[in-house]
């Protein structure tokens, strides 16, 4: 049972990095709090000492809150604007992330600490940008095998015949063969980024088709280790969502704040866990 | 004696037989102007119904009248220039007319128009186009008589007409096989005397069909027979009085109406029926196949309804009342209203905690009031039909389902109809654009339902908070009751206002209401209270050369610290609203003072051992219009705690969408 052991394997490994684990959890923090520091400075500029904004705080109220943001929310725009264009560097520097993590992973001597961290995703970056590229166009080609016979399919069917619920059965057998053609693409990704920097190669269209032939191989245990991998993540999302928390006071919303910070530190230990264990499957 | 009982014996006897007729001819509740019998059939292939229809009109006036004015509402749909297509390029409400699709487009051609003599008066029709220069427009249509019809007479004539339905985008037509049939028939404009409502002679209201415009006709009696293929279901507004097999395949379904405006239908062999009653209304849902299992949220509507207009307005006094769920393709039938016959919409899959179908079937039950008994021009008037419907839905949700909740209500978010009304009001990028008083084509672009649905109903609401809930619902019950079958208009309206504030207010909001009419509905104004200032300054004793002082003390009487304290309010907006303004003092006292709105600054000051802690204008927000309430009210100790909230929320949202991305990357 290679599976389990890469999963078993995958979680000790990252157990035992929890520098590596910090860090990771501290480029989630860090960048985010100083915009989220400016937006709750224009936040509380905005609300000034009126009082209707305080209804928000035992949850939310329509009427204030559309007031707040159509009369004061030019004050408030400046830090969202700031969040979306942070939103956008981290499509880039998520890709410096996973490589300085990939890097601590793969190489058993190297120290995990931040110069290590940093050294290997500098080192992979640009070769992960471009097999982003390539998984761009990727990704596109195989939505348009989807889709666009769906599309035909439409155009082609009977004018009224389609009601919305015969829409949605219609559409869902199209959306699990999408979804599950993506899990295959995301598996093929992330090997393909462990083989870069496994075998330190520049070759990022070579890596990519060892990943796709080796995943291909392996696509019973290479496919179940992903959704695996996924179940705890996932899990952790719907156990948030049920607890439905809801600060009303300054010591509960203190205590919300840390609750929200573990799990964003447990999410960084699952995303490197996820990788941990795919770095165990490959070299086993 | 012997004789005076047996000819008491032969009344009761005479009177028993009649029983039954009498009540298969219910009172007469209208002056019923016009009298329609009407054949229809309907030609499910070619989208055409075919004609022959009976009118009786009864000149209402004084006036010997020498010229019919009648709707042709379908020409709307005929081409590019009409008036309708011309205004609203093609679209109403987010649905648009495919125009290269030549099955589309719609129509209506009258032809004949034979009087009583059996003249044949097609000759003597020429469109015409009273509210524009558009000579392409074909919705109006004047037949000049050949003999006038004198006062108070009537004239027979017979039409044979064919309708060609348009595929519906804008509430009459067909998709595939559902079809909505609206607005179908040579309908006669309302004649009005001299006297009634503005008219200073007596004159044809018979407006052209706009993008934003409703209707406008007599209360009538409909007789209409409907032959439709024998797997088509049907509904119509009124009340079925018989069904036919006439063994070629088709059926034809009989259906009476007597003193509605209008008369609308609908057929489909999808249709899933459910019925019910309220106490003696009969209840008629007709259902897509995917939607039946949301029949009971439809029930429930039109009884909430039913229950809240009957306590609240007045009886409702039909025997039926039908609701039809069109499919989605067809959406653009859905949310409109006729006498008794509704179009509602619904989709799969609607959580129950969005209550779309509650607020539509809810809204168009509503016109059953105001457009179909108190019927008022919604040409011209259109915000005496939406707005004080708009108005009453709001009441309705709210007091069923919460003021919060009403409308959505999902986890944590949630907001309710009544505040939604206001908030789009007062959202608007420009509240001012127009006055509510305006004919319904001619609110600016994107004004039109702002301010006869939005803005009315916030001044109805503001209207309601001022006077209170029992004299609003003394307004409307007498303006329900006192003008019903009439077609009141706005003088109506306000007159009755003027009466009852009077009676129960006396002079507390002056001589009479006028000013309040003059602001929200003939004004474009904007009100905007703000609580500017709160100050709290310790007294302290005089310094300086005191000789000629008289030293008031800075201590109360029982040695405690005084405070001298006030709070300023400013008028912002140019709308004047009497206010109320609540002081707060941190002692937990609280002063309500009473203020006329008038000046742009006021000030209350006061001097005692309490600071003041925060006020608040207008503290119950009874003020709807007004447009800010954020600046209502203002506090010395204002909570940090709620952007430390905002924030920890932003940033948890924040590091979410972070770390999804570097999970896919």
């Amino acid at each position: 049972m290679k599976i389990l052991t890469s999963y078993k394997n995958g979680f000790s490994n990252t157990f035992r990095n929890v520098h590596l684990i910090t860090i990771v959890y501290l480029f989630v923090l860090i960048p985010v709090l100083l915009i989220a520091l400016s937006y709750w400075s224009a936040f509380r500029k905005a609300i000034d000492d009126f009082i209707s904004p305080g209804k928000l705080l035992s949850g939310f109220d329509y009427t204030a809150y559309t007031e707040l943001m159509r009369f004061e929310g030019d004050r408030i725009s400046a830090s969202q604007v700031q969040a979306v264009w942070l939103v956008v560097f981290y499509l880039f520097v998520s890709l410096f992330i996973t490589a300085g993590t990939l890097f601590i992973l793969t190489n058993k001597d190297t120290k995990s600490n931040l110069a290590s961290f940093v050294s290997g995703g500098s080192r992979y970056f640009w070769r992960f940008l471009k097999l982003k590229l390539y998984f761009i166009f990727i990704q596109l080609l195989f939505a348009a095998l989807v889709w666009v016979p769906f599309a035909i399919m439409i155009k082609f069917s009977e004018e009224g015949s389609f009601n919305e619920k015969k829409m949605f059965f219609t559409l869902l057998p199209f959306f699990i063969i999408h979804f599950l053609m993506l899990i295959y693409l995301f598996t093929i990704n992330n090997y393909t980024k462990i083989i870069i920097v496994a075998e330190d190669t520049r070759k990022v269209l070579g890596s990519l088709w060892n990943a796709t032939k080796f995943v291909s191989r392996k696509f019973f245990g290479a496919y179940t280790l992903t959704i695996l991998l996924s179940i705890i993540p996932i899990l952790l999302i719907i156990f948030y969502w049920k607890l439905d928390l809801n600060a009303t006071s300054g010591w509960t919303i203190f205590f919300i704040l840390i609750v929200q910070q573990i799990f964003v530190f447990l999410r960084s230990y699952m995303r490197i866990w996820f990788l941990a264990g795919q770095v165990d499957y490959y070299r086993s | 004696m012997k004789r005076s009982r047996s000819i008491l014996y032969r009344t009761m006897m005479i009177v028993f037989a009649l029983l039954p007729s009498l009540q298969a001819f219910p009172k007469k509740l209208s002056p019923r102007y016009t009298t329609y019998r009407i054949d229809a059939k309907l030609d499910p292939e070619t989208k055409i119904v075919n004609g022959k229809m009976v009118l009786t009109w009864k000149n209402p006036s004084e006036d010997t009248v020498s010229t019919l004015q009648f709707h042709m509402y379908l020409n709307a749909f005929k081409n590019t220039e009409s008036t309708f297509i011309k205004e609203s390029g093609g679209q109403l409400r987010g649905q648009r007319i495919d125009k290269s699709d030549t099955l589309s487009w719609g129509w209506i051609d009258i032809g004949k128009m034979e009087n009583e003599q059996g003249e044949d008066l097609v000759p003597r029709m020429r469109f015409i186009h009273p509210d524009d220069d558009n000579v392409n427009d074909r919705s109006v249509v004047e037949v000049t008589l050949d003999k006038p019809v004198l006062p108070y007479d009537s004239i027979v004539l017979k039409i044979d007409f064919i309708s060609k339905l348009p595929k519906v985008f804008a509430r009459s037509g067909f998709n595939n096989n559902f079809f909505l049939v609206a607005q179908w028939f040579p309908k006669p404009g309302v004649y009005e005397p001299a006297g009634m409502r503005y008219a200073k002679k007596g004159q044809w209201n018979c407006h052209q069909y706009h993008a934003h415009s409703e209707f406008y006709a007599n209360f009538s009696k409909y007789d209409v027979n409907i032959t439709v293929p024998q797997d088509y279901v049907v509904g119509a507004v009124g009340a079925l009085a018989s069904d036919k097999d006439n063994g070629d395949g088709t059926i034809t379904y009989r259906y009476i109406a007597n003193d509605v405006v209008d008369f609308a239908w609908t057929a489909s062999p999808l249709f899933e029926v459910v019925e019910d009653t309220w106490k003696d209304v009969k209840i008629k849902i007709l259902l897509q196949p995917e939607h039946a299992y949301l029949a009971e949220r439809h029930t429930r509507s039109v009884k909430e309804a039913l229950e809240y207009f009957n306590e609240h307005l007045g009886k409702y006094p039909y025997s039926t009342i039908t609701v039809v769920d069109p499919p989605i393709a067809a959406s653009g039938a859905g949310g409109m209203e006729y006498p008794t016959f509704i179009t509602a919409g619904s989709f799969w899959g609607i959580p129950d905690e969005v209550r779309l179908i509650e607020m539509v079937t809810i809204h168009e039950f509503g016109h059953n009031y105001f457009m179909g008994l108190l019927a008022t021009n919604e040409f011209e008037e259109a915000w005496m039909d939406e707005g004080f419907n708009t108005w009453f839905e709001g009441r309705i949700m709210d007091h069923f389902y919460g003021e919060k909740t009403s409308f959505i209500s999902f986890k944590r978010f949630h907001f309710g109809d009544g505040e939604m009304q206001r908030t789009g009001y007062t959202t608007m990028p420009n509240p001012k654009v127009a006055e509510v008083y305006r004919y319904a084509w001619q609110y600016p672009a994107g004004g039109y339902s702002l301010m006869s649905y939005n803005k009315t109903a916030t001044w109805m609401m503001t209207l309601q908070g001022l006077v209170g809930d029992e004299t609003m619902d003394e307004i409307m019950k007498t303006y329900f009751e006192r003008w019903k079958f009439k077609h009141p208009c706005a003088n109506d309206f306000i007159a009755i206002v003027n009466e009852v504030v009077k009676k129960r207010h006396g002079d507390e909001f002056g001589e009479n209401m006028d000013w309040f009419f003059d602001e929200v509905l003939y004004g474009s104004d904007v009100c905007d209270y703000k609580l500017a200032v709160i100050k709290n300054k310790r007294v302290r004793k005089p310094q300086g050369i005191l000789d000629s002082i008289i030293a008031e003390s800075d201590t109360s009487a029982n040695g405690e610290r005084l405070y001298s304290s006030k709070v300023i309010v400013y008028r912002l907006g140019e709308v004047i609203m009497p206010e109320e303004v609540l002081i707060h003092f941190d002692n937990g006292d609280e002063v309500v003072e009473k203020w006329d709105g008038r000046s742009r600054t006021k000030g209350f000051s006061y001097e005692r051992p309490e600071k003041i802690l925060w006020a608040k204008v207008d503290p119950e927000e009874k003020i709807k219009i007004d447009i800010n309430f954020m600046n209502n009210g203002k506090t010395t100790e204002p909570r940090k705690s709620v952007a430390w909230k905002n924030m920890t929320s932003f940033l948890f949202l924040l590091q979410n969408i972070i770390q999804t991305i570097i999970f896919f990357a």
